[in-house]
């Protein structure tokens, strides 16, 4: 189980996340919506380890200092001082937002560096198979540079090189950013029959809660940083706020 | 005229092969760690003079004697990025001062340790061929093979390899390479070390050619800068293309006019590119983009 207790993330400027308490358990799909700027980004890269090292190198340059108070549990262990190498070994995983592939690399070198920390080399191939099989499409892009892929075969890429790392738990930096509504709904599916598939829990961050909303088992909706709503789809579908909101009803 | 014309063919590509080493090495951790390391042409002499140890001074074999500067070489580079370098990585200005600093110590130890006058190394397979009727030293024909060796390795390791693949992968997005588990700052040494040894290397073989002094660890980094500029920042390809323009060209007015007037080449090169083209002939749009 993955848990997020009290995490309170200070910018020198403002508070992007304030007092977030958010719960993954095994095998589930969790939905982490709100606005630009509501602070899922700053969660997601706070749990991956990124902001750490981006604080770190801020300081350096004597630029904005930023603040993470509050826990991180991976099985009741507390990772909140390891570094992103290390969550990754772990199985916590991000596929960041605007998908930050490799340009210059072809898509089968993207895939395979995903698998940079794995031993296992017979699996690797077996997980590039499985997931040429998921996303079919890049089967034929696999020599091409990810760079001039369209951008939904980009997201494919980005979703195909972070499951490389054999992820436990798979964080989506807002993964429908920028796709058409058919491919959305086409990237969902393949992120439901992932879990199906694979098992893993996944945190989904979107700002599209419509299609979304009916992958996931529970949600969270973050605004300014705060957690305002949260519960299962069931609830969440009912709730009047997200229905006037998000669900334009 | 026509003499003139296959002089600077031969001696240029002879060049051009050992400036491409010293300026790949150069772009390399230019590209990976967004150093720009102005000890690079310390690694140069560091090797010459290890060489000169090793293979001069206590008379030890060629292959050993290549082998242990080279090891010198990389973990002199590796030190460098370890002790002084990765803790203030992205501190550019920071990084110039402290690579220029380690560049002047390691020189001035060096002539500590060795005579300050020039030092001599035999050739490391004698004779000569004929190109024509133009006699080549075997020295000059063992410098452009052992180069395009290396440069093939490189392309290897870097195409092929796990960690060739991750040093790209940080060079082209660092945030995104640690959310594949990699260690930018593990990658970055590991570049450090590459690096040194591509300069060492251009070192060693180019030293029984010349004389090892001091001075050539200057010219060294010079021209690799003026390579790297002209090429554009942190691309290894354009790197080999400009390291060939520099090399023919100071062979050119080396000929024609005076072999005092060669290093002012780099220096021209420099400030051409930078007033009419900065990011080089093979500069990527994106390099100046983000400078904006």
């Amino acid at each position: 189980m993955l848990e997020i207790k009290d995490l309170t993330v200070y910018y020198e400027s403002a508070i992007a996340v304030n007092d977030v308490s958010i719960r993954v358990e095994d095998g589930e799909i969790i939905g982490l919506f709100g606005s630009n700027s509501a602070g899922k980004s700053t969660l997601l890269n706070t749990i991956s380890g990124l902001l750490l090292e981006r604080g770190k190198k801020e300081l350096r340059r004597g630029g904005e200092r930023i603040t993470i108070f509050g826990d991180i549990l991976l099985d009741g262990v507390k990772i909140n001082n390891l570094r992103p190498w290390d969550r990754i070994r772990m199985g916590i995983v991000l596929c960041p937002e605007r998908r930050r592939l490799f340009p210059e690399m072809t898509v089968k070198e993207n895939l395979l560096v995903g698998a940079y920390l794995r031993r296992d080399l017979d699996e690797i191939n077996n997980d590039l198979e499985f997931i040429l099989d998921v996303f079919p499409r890049l089967r034929e892009r696999l020599d091409q540079e990810a760079g001039f892929l369209s951008g939904g075969e980009q997201q494919m890429v980005a979703i195909g090189r972070s499951l490389m790392a054999k992820p436990r738990y798979l964080l989506l930096d807002e993964p429908l950013l920028g796709l058409a509504p058919v491919l959305q709904i086409e990237l969902l599916k393949a992120i439901k029959k992932l879990r199906e598939v694979k098992g893993m829990s996944i945190l989904i961050a979107e700002q599209y809660v419509l299609p979304t909303i009916h992958i996931i088992d529970k949600g969270y909706v973050i605004e300014t940083g705060v957690i305002s709503v949260s519960g299962t789809r069931e609830e969440l579908l009912e709730n009047p706020q997200i229905k006037t909101a998000y669900l334009g009803m | 005229m026509y003499e003139a014309l296959v002089i600077i063919l031969i001696y240029g590509t002879v060049l051009g092969f050992t400036l491409a080493l010293v300026a790949i090495g150069l772009s390399l951790i230019y590209g990976v760690a967004r150093i720009i390391n102005f000890a690079h042409g310390a690694f140069f002499a560091i090797s010459a003079y290890s060489l000169y140890y090793f293979f001069v001074s206590i008379k030890l074999n060629l292959i050993l004697s290549i082998f242990f500067s080279l090891v010198i070489t990389a973990l002199v580079g590796g030190a460098l990025y370890r002790i002084a370098l990765d803790r203030i990585r992205g501190m550019e200005l920071n990084e110039m001062i402290v690579t220029l600093a380690c560049a002047i110590a390691t020189i001035e130890i060096l002539r500590e340790i060795f005579a300050p006058a020039p030092l001599g190394v035999p050739t490391f397979i004698p004779g000569q061929i004929y190109i024509g009727t133009y006699i080549v030293e075997m020295q000059r024909v063992l410098i452009v093979i052992t180069s395009v060796i290396s440069l093939i390795l490189l392309w290897l390791f870097i195409k092929k390899t796990k960690y060739g693949i991750a040093m790209r992968a940080v060079a082209q997005d660092e945030d995104a390479a640690m959310l594949m588990g990699i260690n930018p700052e593990f990658m970055s040494m590991l570049a450090m070390m590459v690096s040194a040894i591509l300069a060492g290397f251009a070192g060693i073989i180019i030293a029984p050619t010349q004389t090892v002094a001091l001075e050539n660890a200057w010219y060294a980094l010079l021209n690799g800068i003026a390579i790297v500029i002209l090429g554009g920042l942190g691309s290894l390809w354009g790197s080999l293309v400009a390291a060939f323009i520099i090399g023919y060209a100071e062979v050119a007015v080396a000929t024609f006019l005076s072999s005092h007037l060669k290093t002012v080449i780099a220096l021209i090169a420099i400030l051409v590119v930078l007033v009419i083209k900065p990011s080089g002939i093979f500069g990527k749009h994106r390099e100046l983009e983000e400078r904006v």
